[in-house]
């Protein structure tokens, strides 16, 4: 009977151990420096992450990397203030509010880790 | 608190020299983990007597194909398991993340458990058959509501 306990035991020790991790996630990304004492509102950069493949990549390349229509954002040398002010207003061949509300939080905490403050 | 910060931006640039960026690299090593889950199902069910139509490979070579499936099926998913559990952690925003989130909290619990049963003899025959068969159907789902979803919802490519 014993015998039969120790899968158990293991199951339900590495389950939790996992979940207590995942709860903990301690490399969890933290408030951009760039946002900082302002009032700009970052959001999830994991998500984020998405919302730029599907709206923004397309001019500024996977990953900000640079495309052909839209300039690289990884490592530029950006405020967050300055991207927000973009997204917002538009300027160039990008029209103005292409992310808003939810979606502009999230996209502005991944751009916040992939350019150079 | 830096040198986490410093651990976290020294893995996405790594990763982002190879993909797009740290999703694509999870969803890629997720779909090569179950890649080797296919193959680590259909040699177990070789090496309990079916499929020898289909798998004409003698006993011993089906066995070590196995053990090497799984190795590297487990190897595909540790880079995955570090992005979920230390960055991303335990989220609920909806059904699709809630469920994935579940998933990987019990899939290592599973294959843990399966561990002790491979080496401990003495259990009932169906025993491993059913975990292992768990092990395989829990990857498979996160493999669904992740790097399926990341394919078919933002784009299919590195």
């Amino acid at each position: 009977m014993a015998r039969a306990r120790r899968p158990i035991a293991a199951l339900i020790a590495v389950s939790l151990t996992a979940f207590g991790l995942a709860e903990w996630h301690v490399l969890k990304p933290g408030t951009p420096k760039a946002a900082a004492g302002s009032t700009i509102t970052v959001g999830d950069a994991y998500r984020g992450e998405t919302v730029f493949q599907q709206n923004c990549a397309v001019c500024h390349g996977a990953g900000g990397k640079g495309g052909s229509a839209g300039p690289r954002l990884a490592g530029a040398t950006l405020t967050l203030a300055r991207v927000k002010a973009q997204i917002d207003a538009g300027g160039g061949a990008m029209p103005p509010a292409i992310v808003t509300g939810r979606d502009e939080e999230d996209v502005l905490a991944y751009v916040a880790g992939i350019v150079a403050q | 608190m830096q040198f986490l910060l410093d651990v976290n931006k020294t893995y996405t640039d790594i990763v982002t020299t190879v993909f797009s960026s740290t999703i694509a690299m999870k969803a890629w090593f997720a779909t090569a983990a179950v890649v080797l889950v296919i193959v680590q199902v259909s040699t177990a069910t070789r090496m309990w007597g079916h499929l020898q139509r289909v798998i004409r490979l003698p006993f011993p070579v089906v066995k070590r194909i196995h053990r090497w499936s799984g190795r590297l099926a487990f190897v595909c998913t540790l880079p995955v398991f570090f992005h979920c559990v230390f960055i991303l952690g335990f989220q609920h925003p909806n059904t699709r993340v809630l469920v994935h989130s579940i998933a990987g909290s019990i899939v290592y619990g599973v294959f843990a458990a399966k561990m002790v049963i491979i080496r401990e003899k003495g259990y009932p025959h169906w025993v491993l058959p059913v975990v292992g068969g768990s092990l395989a159907a829990l990857l498979v789902t996160l493999w669904l509501t992740s790097a399926f979803w990341y394919f078919t919802n933002v784009r299919f490519g590195f």
